[in-house]
């Protein structure tokens, strides 16, 4: 009986050890990278603005949406009469790894790669945004993000008009 | 001889003379023993009271263990002795460290508490922490950005961008020649679980 009593603290502490192994096992299993979690959804809308003819970007391209022409239309220093879709791109944003959006699904002329800089607060996520044009970084912008307060970058002139970069935080993780 | 004064006498007494200056005045001792006698009457009433006490008072024995007896009693007159005046004994290795690991501790414990409620306060309050403010860095000369925020949009113009080739249909997929700065980091391409 009392040697029992003696063995009894041994397997206890052998079945801490055990378990403990096996949790840290199985947490590597699970979590190998957490950097490729996503923590939000971006969007990336690629707008031509002009004051004159919009059909110059071509005759089937579409409207931005309802929600965008309001924004742009209130914006203080980027302003044109008409706009066009030139195309999108909605991606997930990695925790830790650079994610590129690529609007204009054929062509790689103008691009966007954004990387977070830290994790959500309170709604807002802080961002590195790198705007390529033409294979060529042309600049870096550490943005602050929100929903519903997005982006805008005009960028190169191009047939009458200028190329405008829509960036949206479309949803955010928990914090 | 006259008689030697008192400060020889008491020598003479004490056997501290010598030589001639001791054979006189035992001459004169012999002499003059009933003068001696009156003198020192009393002295030698007090010698005979003393070993009369002496043979009164037993013989002092030794306890049966002298050093527990004594490290008792020293214990026992220290504990008697007011807090200010006892004389600690030499201190162990620890009650010296402690004065260092004490306010050591104290001043982790105080970093530790003042650490979490940084944090709590970030948790609670995290508007003090988030800038909305949008920084931005062209790396080419030539190109100017201007920003511009406002509670429904932030707004970045790019001046002296040089102008897409009106010749370039990017609507309908051109791209200028070049290679692609895309890396092959989207969300399909890195899986983890692929390499086991």
């Amino acid at each position: 009986m009392k040697r029992t009593f003696q063995i009894f603290p041994i397997l206890l502490l052998i079945m801490l050890s055990s378990v403990s192994s096996l949790s840290a096992q199985a947490k590597v299993k699970t979590n190998l990278d957490r950097g490729t979690d996503s923590v939000g959804e971006l969007k990336v809308s690629l707008i031509f603005g002009t004051n004159g003819d919009v059909d110059q970007a071509g005759k089937d391209l579409k409207s931005p949406s309802k929600a965008q022409l309001v924004a742009l239309k209130n914006l203080k220093t980027i302003k044109f009469t008409n706009y066009r879709l030139l195309g999108e791109d909605q991606q997930p944003i990695l925790r830790s790894y650079e994610n590129w959006a690529n609007p204009m699904k054929s062509s790689k002329e103008i691009l966007l790669s954004f990387q977070p800089l830290g994790n959500p607060i309170s709604g807002h996520l802080k961002m590195d945004l790198e705007f390529w044009q033409s294979h060529e970084k042309i600049m870096k912008s550490g943005a602050t993000l929100k929903k519903g307060k997005p982006l805008f970058i005009q960028g190169p002139a191009w047939r009458g008009g200028k190329i405008i970069i829509a960036v949206e935080l479309m949803s955010l993780a928990k914090e | 001889m006259n008689r030697p004064d008192e400060k020889t006498l008491n020598r003479w007494l004490e056997g501290e003379l010598e030589g001639e200056e001791l054979r006189k005045i035992d001459a004169w001792a012999e002499t003059h023993a009933g003068d001696l006698d009156n003198e020192f009457k009393c002295e030698i009433g007090w010698e005979a009271l003393n070993d009369e006490m002496m043979s009164a008072i037993p013989e002092s024995t030794e306890p049966p263990y002298p050093e527990f007896f004594n490290s008792k009693i020293q214990q026992a007159i220290l504990d008697e002795m007011p807090a200010t005046n006892v004389e600690l004994p030499a201190s162990s290795l620890w009650q010296k460290l402690r004065l260092v690991v004490a306010p050591a501790a104290i001043s982790a414990l105080v970093a530790f508490y003042a650490g979490t409620q940084m944090q709590n306060s970030q948790a609670t309050d995290p508007s003090e922490v988030v800038s909305e403010e949008s920084s931005v860095y062209v790396p080419h000369t030539g190109i100017v950005a201007a920003i511009s925020e406002s509670n429904e949009a932030t707004e970045i113009i790019l001046n002296g961008l040089n102008p897409i080739s009106d010749e370039l249909d990017i609507a309908a997929g051109d791209t200028s020649p070049g290679n692609s700065p895309m890396m092959a980091t989207t969300r399909e391409e890195v899986n983890p679980y692929i390499i086991f």
